[in-house]
């Protein structure tokens, strides 16, 4: 009996061995011509690359979650100016730093049982003043708006209604959120979230990291008294500001047009690919090149244009894409973000964009590009956001994008020092002003939407302008 | 010969007046040139200047400060087109010397240096030149302990400690 059962699974052994073994020859050696029978399809259907496809799909949707409310830089305070440092996406601890900061911030402003209390300007100073961190954001947002992009509930637990562009946060000994309301001069501190220990390791191996080669001191505007005027001093910053002791090195970029090859030829496959992005086949799709070289694609519900400069335009003639529930602009935005990224990974290097504004309606989005965490200013005739979308009840009505790679060069360019680029930039007011007011002064790179390198420079945003009296 | 006589005591009367006048001129050009005499590259701590209101210190307000820190930033405001140098006082010599050379306030009228605090008593002096004169402020910086800046930190002093 038992000897007969041995031999059954000797059997059965067999038979599976000589699956397993037939399969590998019929697939891996393709010993039929392909598209001839079943078994060579067999291995263009490639399991592990649907497997590692669903991965992807699934990381990319909680990248695009992190993508969303990622700061332009964080400063990490450390008491003294001299070890004050700065991150931003190009430093390898950003983003997971950015992700944990988000963790305490989605806690800060949705959890109910957290206590909201004003605190004089003083007291928040002196947190960016200890061992802290200032996480700058791209543009301003109002608490409910930063809420609800932080996912989760829409609920903001603030009901106060003010707006920011940057938050401090403590991790130790206590979490704590402070933000600084610039319009009405209010300031708030966030008591109760749980402390994060990973925030403050992640500190911690940055500072050991980059500390020692740190050479640039970076100083906020209000620690050097340049938040207020005094005798014939016309020139208020931020007080957020960070002024730097000295310029800063970085490389130039170059911007290239991925619809085109560098020998000028029109790369198909990138026009199909873009196609395909906004659902248009582009085998039925009907088609004309104007005079300047702008292909036009018509269909029953779209047309798209994509002129010789990589500029695309899509319009829906009908409902649009299908992009998200419609119900917040979170969905709203995740569903742009995803379409985004889908284009600038048909483009090569598939370079990062942050959310840099929304109309009032919050119908109108942008976004635009940054490299290796530094912004790139648009300044293009057609466009002067590197994406503009209209979304409409969760449906993509306009899409518009001037698509780059932008490769970094190691050309290494030295803007100007903080003053010298602060001075040059309000010169042309100066003549005429009483008063004149910086919102931002950031390093970033200005394009006017032409291919070829472009170099660092500062950029400067001003507030508000006063003028003197005739 | 009388008349030659008068003719050379004319020419010598009017190499007199030229004389005066080129004087007097060069004068008028000169005094207020070494009023607005650049500071050199040594000072005297002492130095004051010839006028006041050309620069604020805006950093530290009251011109002395303590920290643990290795470096301080000293912070002014003024006129565009002043021109600032900065010294550190030497107690070997007894003089200043120049640690940054000049720079021109622009058009913000902001200005500020980062100064290394080298020993645990550092006296700088900023000096400002324009049209108006020049002027130097001292600025003390002390370092002290972290421990004791942190102690520093804690303590809360009211207006009503002073009142009672």
């Amino acid at each position: 009996m038992k000897r007969e059962r041995l031999k059954s699974l000797l059997l059965v052994l067999l038979i599976v061995i000589n699956f397993a073994l037939t399969g590998r020859i019929l697939t891996d050696k393709k010993l039929w011509p392909n598209g001839y029978n079943f078994f060579s399809n067999m291995g263009i259907l490639n399991i592990s690359k649907w497997y590692s496809g669903a991965i992807d799909y699934f990381k990319g949707e909680e990248k695009d979650k992190n993508q969303i409310l990622m700061p332009e830089k964080i400063i990490i305070n450390t008491g003294d100016q001299t070890t004050r440092l700065s991150l931003n996406s190009s430093d390898v601890e950003f983003e997971q730093m950015a992700i944990e900061t988000g963790k305490i911030l989605k806690s800060a402003f949705q959890n109910k049982k957290n206590e909201v209390n004003e605190i004089t300007k003083d007291t928040l100073y002196q947190t960016l003043l200890a061992d802290s961190l200032y996480l700058e954001y791209h543009r301003e947002f109002d608490a409910k708006m930063f809420s609800e992009l932080l996912g989760g509930s829409n609920n903001s637990m603030i009901n106060t209604d003010f707006t920011f562009s940057g938050v401090i946060l403590t991790y130790s000994p206590k979490t704590e959120v402070y933000i600084a309301d610039l319009n009405n001069e209010k300031y708030y501190k966030i008591t109760g979230m749980e402390a994060s220990k990973e925030v403050e390791r992640l500190s911690d191996e940055c500072i050991k990291r980059k500390g020692q080669s740190q050479t640039n001191i970076i100083n906020y505007s209000f620690e050097l008294g340049f938040d207020k005027t005094f005798g014939t001093q016309k020139t208020i910053l931020n007080p957020f500001i960070q002024v730097y002791s000295t310029a800063i090195q970085m490389p130039s970029i170059k911007a290239e047009n991925p619809f085109y090859y560098e020998t000028g030829e029109l790369n198909t496959g990138m026009v199909n690919k873009t196609l395909e992005i906004f659902g248009i086949s582009p085998d039925t799709i009907g088609r004309y090149t104007k005079e300047d070289g702008e292909m036009v694609f018509v269909e029953n519900n779209a047309t798209m244009k994509i002129d010789t400069n990589g500029y695309i335009e899509y319009d829906a003639t009908n409902s649009g894409i299908k992009i998200s529930d419609g119900k917040s602009i979170y969905s709203d935005i995740l569903g742009v973000l995803k379409i985004i990224n889908k284009v600038n990974s048909t483009a090569g290097r598939g370079n990062e964009m942050y959310l840099s504004g929304t109309d009032e309606n919050r119908d109108i989005i942008t976004f635009d590009y940054s490299v290796s965490g530094v912004k790139v200013k648009l300044e293009d005739k057609k466009l002067s956001s590197g994406v503009e979308v209209v979304v409409e009840d969760g449906y993509l009505k306009s899409y518009k994008q001037l698509v780059r790679n932008y490769a970094v060069t190691n050309h290494m360019t030295t803007p100007m020092e903080f003053f010298e680029a602060l001075d040059n930039s309000i010169l042309k007011y100066s003549e005429f002003m009483n008063e004149i007011r910086i919102e931002k002064m950031n390093l970033g790179y200005s394009d006017n939407g032409s291919v070829g390198e472009k170099n660092i420079d500062w950029i400067v945003n001003v507030d508000n302008v006063i003028v003197a009296d005739e | 010969m009388l008349s030659y006589y008068r003719v050379k005591e004319g020419k010598g009367m009017l190499k007199k007046i030229i004389s005066v006048l080129l004087i007097s001129a060069s004068l008028f050009v000169l005094v207020p040139a070494v009023g607005y005499a650049d500071f050199q590259n040594t000072i005297s701590l002492y130095e004051k200047g010839n006028t006041t209101g050309i620069i604020y210190i805006k950093r530290p307000e009251s011109h002395s400060a303590s920290t643990s820190d290795r470096t301080y930033t000293i912070s002014a405001v003024g006129n565009p087109g002043t021109r600032i140098k900065v010294y550190k006082y030497n107690p070997f010599t007894g003089n200043c010397g120049i640690i940054k050379n000049e720079t021109k306030i622009g058009a913000s009228s902001m200005y500020s240096v980062v100064v290394d605090l080298t020993s645990d008593s550092n006296i700088f002096v900023v000096t400002a030149e324009n049209e108006k004169g020049s002027q130097a402020v001292r600025i003390d910086i002390n370092k002290i302990k972290k421990s004791t800046v942190n102690k520093l930190k804690n303590v809360t002093v009211t207006i009503r400690d002073f009142i009672w």
